[in-house]
Formats: structure tokens, C-alpha cells, sequence
């Protein structure tokens, strides 16, 4: 069992930070924790955000409106929350830009496909958050991204059914949106963000002759 | 700096190249390094040694100093850390600007009727709505298979070069014009 003792993961991460770095590697390793601080702050301000939105559709606007005028820097923690998920989106398309470019991949494939995962799901968080808004430009782009998923051949249909709750746009399809964007979501680009990480802190060891 | 020539390079191509640093004010000495015969820089402005790339005998110059070459060695903490704490600074006060000078604002209530004639996307789903209206409805899966068919290829990439063996140009090429197209139509190429 890994612990956070002296031979565990306090050990690695004093190692990793002590030892003298590649240029490439730096700017991966850069990377890569721009993208975990970023995203914890997205977190951060997720949840506080959290605390006052209401996802149901009769009490949306009333909500974002509290959060707006009412909360102790509520106007700055939503502004935060918007721009820090276009900033992930920019950072993780540069991330995979140096990979592809810079041929970065070569020999650890993993770095492209961990890379390749991470940007469809933080633009899916970011559009799923666009959506939580629910006002009258988000009703209608989900209308609209359904009406473009009913066209995917075999699965659409049914796609679009699942992601709508029903046969209409309704009450289901913002509960299951928020379920996408709070809960599933942020799981799985945690989980990518850390094995990214994790990995790079592995290569920087490797180069150094600290093991695997 | 270190000048490498090349394995098989003579004593008298060796001198060639000492005498022409000589005559630029650069002192070497002469090593082997590998089996390759070596020069080593130890005075003189290090930048006119470049010079010596013009001999065919000359295989490549290698910095040994220098602020990229000093930073090279240095540990991850504390001297870059500081170095990556001022850019993620720069990015959190920048991004805290944003959500001051442009926070995003409360909608309308949601209008069934009339719908509006033009739904804004957001920015990063622009590129594929603007593909798929390329195609009419009825082509739409056709839409979808090209667009299945260039992520998966952009996916695998690394998989396709090592087994084809492809060289870099084609895929850079490709790959220059995938960003070209999705900036296109990001931007509103097609509308």
C-alpha cells in the first residue's frame, strides 16, 4: 500500500522536485500541473457554486440571480468557474498541440491518449455548465446539439434519448445534465489529470535515474 | 562548447579546423570523445565557432554553457518552480480579471415561441456544428463517419507512425491542416 510517508509519496514528490529536469520534461511537467491547478480551482469554485444552485428548472433563474446579487462573491466565483473552463480547454488543446507538434508521444504513447481523453471531457464539462444555466440560449443550443445527435447513424436516436430523459427537453434533461457536470464528469478528468501527472513524474524519475 | 567531428576525420582536417578557430580568437583543445576526435572551446567569443559547421569534417557543436544549458541542470525546486509559479500567477490574476471585467451574465427566461433564427454556440463546439452543416440532413451520417473516421486516425496517430514508419512531414502537414480547418470553421468559415 502506497502512504504518504518518507518511502511512499511524499519520497517521490521530494525526489521529483529535487532532481535536475530535462527542458522537455519541464514544460510537460509544467503542464500538466497548470491543467490539475486549474481544474482544482474549477472544483473549488464548483462547489461553492453548488451550495446555491438549484437544478430544477422553476428555480434556475431565481438561483443564478441569488448567486449574482446575494452571495459574498458569488458574481466572481461564477465568472471564475465560466472562464477558468475556457482556460482548461485552451491549456489542454496546447498540451496536446506540444504533443502532436513536438512529437512528444514517442516512446510513451500514453502522454497522447491520456491527453486525447482529457479534451473531449473538459469541453463536455464546459458545455454541460453552459447548459446549467438554463436560460433561453441554453434551452435552445440543447435543442440544437440534440437535433445534431439524433443524426449520429445507429445510436442517435437513442443518444439523444438518454440525454434527454424523455421525449422532450424537460426537467430530466437539466437533472441529468447537472448529474453529467458535478458528478460523472469531473470523476473521470481527476482520475486522467492524475495518471497524466502521475506518468510524467515517472518519465522525470526514469531520466534521472531514480527508477520506474 | 564542444566541436564533434566526424569518426574517420585525419590528424590533417583536424588542423584545418583548429587553425581557422585560431584565426577567429577561439583556443581549443583537442580531445576524443566516443572515438571521435573533439575539440573543446575554452576562450574566444563561442559564437563565431559555429563557424566551423562549414568544414564537412564537423559533425555537430554542442553548448556546455549558457543560461539554457545552466538551467538544464538545475532541480525542478526551487529554481523553476519559481519560474512556473509566476506563469500560473500571471494565468489566475489574468482569469481573475475576466470574471470582473466580463462575468457572465443571467439569460433570459426560456421563450418557446417564437424559436430564436440563429442559436449562438459556444466557442469549442463551433468547429463540429460547422462541419456537420457542410452536409444536408440527409447526409448527415456521412458528417459523422468522416468525423469518426478523422478522430480515430487523429487518435491513433502515434500507432499509425511507428507502424508505417510515415515520415514527420506528411504528419505535421496533416496535422497543420486539421488545425487550420477546425480554426476556420471555429471562427465562422462556414456559416
Amino acid at each position: 500500500m502506497v502512504t504518504a510517508t518518507d518511502a511512499g509519496l511524499l519520497a517521490i514528490a521530494r525526489r521529483t522536485l529535487r532532481a535536475p529536469i530535462s527542458h522537455e520534461l519541464r514544460g510537460d511537467l509544467g503542464m500538466a500541473v497548470l491543467l490539475v491547478a486549474l481544474f482544482l480551482l474549477q472544483a473549488f469554485t464548483g462547489i461553492l457554486l453548488s451550495l446555491y444552485y438549484q437544478p430544477a428548472p422553476e428555480a434556475v433563474a431565481e438561483s443564478m440571480q441569488f448567486i449574482m446579487r446575494d452571495v459574498s462573491w458569488g458574481w466572481l466565483m461564477r465568472g471564475l468557474h465560466h472562464w477558468v473552463s475556457t482556460a482548461l480547454i485552451v491549456v489542454a488543446c496546447v498540451h496536446l498541440a506540444r504533443a502532436l507538434f513536438g512529437a512528444r508521444y514517442r516512446g510513451r504513447e500514453w502522454f497522447w491518449y491520456l491527453g486525447a481523453l482529457v479534451l473531449p471531457l473538459v469541453v463536455a464539462l464546459a458545455f454541460t455548465g453552459e447548459l446549467l444555466a438554463w436560460d433561453n440560449q441554453a434551452y435552445w443550443t440543447v435543442r440544437e446539439f440534440l437535433s445534431d445527435i439524433e443524426t449520429i447513424p445507429l445510436i442517435g436516436p437513442e443518444l439523444a434519448d438518454i440525454v434527454r430523459g424523455g421525449s422532450d427537453v424537460n426537467a430530466s434533461t437539466l437533472s441529468r445534465t447537472w448529474t453529467a457536470h458535478a458528478l460523472f464528469a469531473p470523476w473521470l478528468v481527476w482520475m486522467l489529470l492524475a495518471a497524466n501527472l502521475a506518468l510524467i513524474v515517472r518519465d522525470v524519475r526514469r531520466a534521472w535515474g531514480g527508477g520506474a | 562548447m564542444i566541436i564533434v567531428l566526424e569518426r574517420g576525420a585525419k590528424p590533417e582536417q583536424v588542423d584545418e579546423v583548429v587553425a581557422s578557430l585560431r584565426r577567429d580568437g577561439i583556443e581549443v583543445r583537442c580531445l576524443r570523445a566516443a572515438g571521435k576526435p573533439a575539440l573543446h572551446v575554452l576562450a574566444g567569443e563561442t559564437r563565431r565557432a559555429s563557424r566551423a559547421l562549414e568544414f564537412d569534417c564537423v559533425e555537430g557543436i554542442f553548448a556546455t554553457s549558457g543560461p539554457r544549458v545552466r538551467r538544464e541542470g538545475q532541480r525542478f525546486f526551487p529554481h523553476h518552480t519559481l519560474r512556473w509559479f509566476a506563469i500560473w500567477m500571471v494565468v489566475v490574476a489574468t482569469l481573475v480579471l475576466l470574471a470582473g471585467q466580463l462575468p457572465p451574465g443571467v439569460g433570459r427566461p426560456i421563450d418557446l415561441q417564437p424559436p430564436p433564427e440563429h442559436v449562438v454556440v459556444p466557442w469549442y463546439g463551433r468547429a463540429a456544428t460547422g462541419f456537420l452543416a457542410l452536409f444536408p440532413h440527409s447526409a448527415a451520417w456521412l458528417a459523422w463517419s468522416l468525423l469518426w473516421i478523422v478522430m480515430a486516425l487523429f487518435v491513433a496517430l502515434p500507432r499509425f507512425e511507428r507502424r508505417s514508419g510515415v515520415s514527420r512531414i506528411p504528419v505535421l502537414g496533416a496535422a497543420a491542416l486539421l488545425v487550420a480547418a477546425v480554426a476556420y470553421l471555429a471562427l465562422g468559415g462556414v456559416a
